[in-house]
């Protein structure tokens, strides 16, 4: 079918065109899906390599399932999304139990306030981010990153984690709370000024 | 909007994104786990039988034809016994036996004296 035309169709009718043996679903679906499936492992993992790998297997899987893809019951970016976010749970995992096993391996462990400072002298905002995520709880920069940096909704993300509406938005608000904590007070070396004195 | 709005706005404008070599590799498994569509094949040569048939219309009105023809013969040769009976049963009662003698004299005329 040609690409054009395939412009409009939703995320599952590309997957069933797939796995009808369309050529041009294939790329158009990887066009959608990819970027943010390694936007969101690379906030996880702090590792791009990593992130590629998880992205890439991620997408594999989704190829896989086509052919019994079943209608209606999920959404192709979503299922992907969960992929991802298990297999980025299980490398989190992997590496708490190298770090674990031999800890003569393992780095000194950061300090979120340093990380932050180091970035701010850098001028790096999104390194200051990217510090301040690896500092929450890991279930707590799932919610995060997907709801503020993915922009999925709360019921979205509620499928991907596997856990209710409620529990998405009380994750996503201490999550929130714990990075405007660690971030407090570097908003004028990150370039922001003092909501506080934009008050008075 | 606060400055971690701002900074969420921008993360997520300046997400990695995927180098050709990533899309190439997402790409070549696709295509390796692709279901292949099935070629259309040919249609398949008609025998004789299917030739024979195919003079009256087909399979269908054949075997339909076939069927008649059985039917017809188990009606002519079988006995309609279980349909006497209920005739019997239903005509008994109301049938009513009449006898009359039509020629009272000819026994009379039989008899040697």
């Amino acid at each position: 079918m040609a690409r054009d035309s395939l412009a409009e169709i939703s995320d599952e009718a590309l997957l069933v065109l797939y796995a009808n043996g369309d050529p041009g679903a294939a790329r158009l679906l990887m066009d959608r899906l990819l970027p943010p499936l390694l936007r969101y492992a690379a906030r996880m993992l702090g590792d791009r390599a990593e992130a590629e790998d998880v992205a890439q297997e991620a997408m594999l899987r989704l190829w896989r399932i086509a052919p019994d893809w079943r209608s209606g019951e999920a959404q192709p970016k979503t299922w992907a999304y969960r992929v991802a976010v298990n297999l980025c749970t299980d490398r989190l995992r992997a590496r708490k139990r190298r770090a674990t096993t031999n800890i003569d391996d393992v780095p000194e462990p950061q300090d979120p306030g340093a990380s932050v400072a180091g970035a701010m002298m850098e001028d790096a905002r999104m390194a200051a981010l990217n510090a301040a995520l690896q500092a929450l709880p890991e279930r707590q920069r799932q919610a995060v990153v997907l709801r503020h940096i993915e922009g999925m909704t709360n019921p979205e993300i509620a499928v991907i984690l596997q856990v209710g509406v409620e529990a998405v938005e009380s994750l996503t608000a201490r999550g929130k709370r714990a990075l405007q904590a660690i971030l407090s007070g570097q908003k004028a070396a990150l370039g922001y000024e003092d909501e506080d004195e934009d008050q008075r | 909007m606060t400055s971690l709005d701002d900074m969420f706005t921008e993360a997520r404008l300046a997400g990695p994104a995927p180098s050709d070599a990533l899309s190439a590799r997402v790409m070549a498994d696709a295509m390796a786990v692709q279901p292949r569509a099935l070629p259309p094949r040919a249609a398949p040569t008609p025998g004789l039988l299917d030739r024979l048939f195919g003079l009256f219309g087909g399979t269908g009105p054949v075997a339909g034809g076939v069927l008649a023809g059985i039917a017809g013969l188990a009606i002519g040769y079988l006995q309609p016994e279980g349909l006497a009976s209920l005739t019997d049963t239903l005509l008994a009662s109301s049938t009513t036996s009449v006898s009359m003698d039509l020629m009272p004299g000819f026994d009379t005329l039989m008899t040697e004296e």
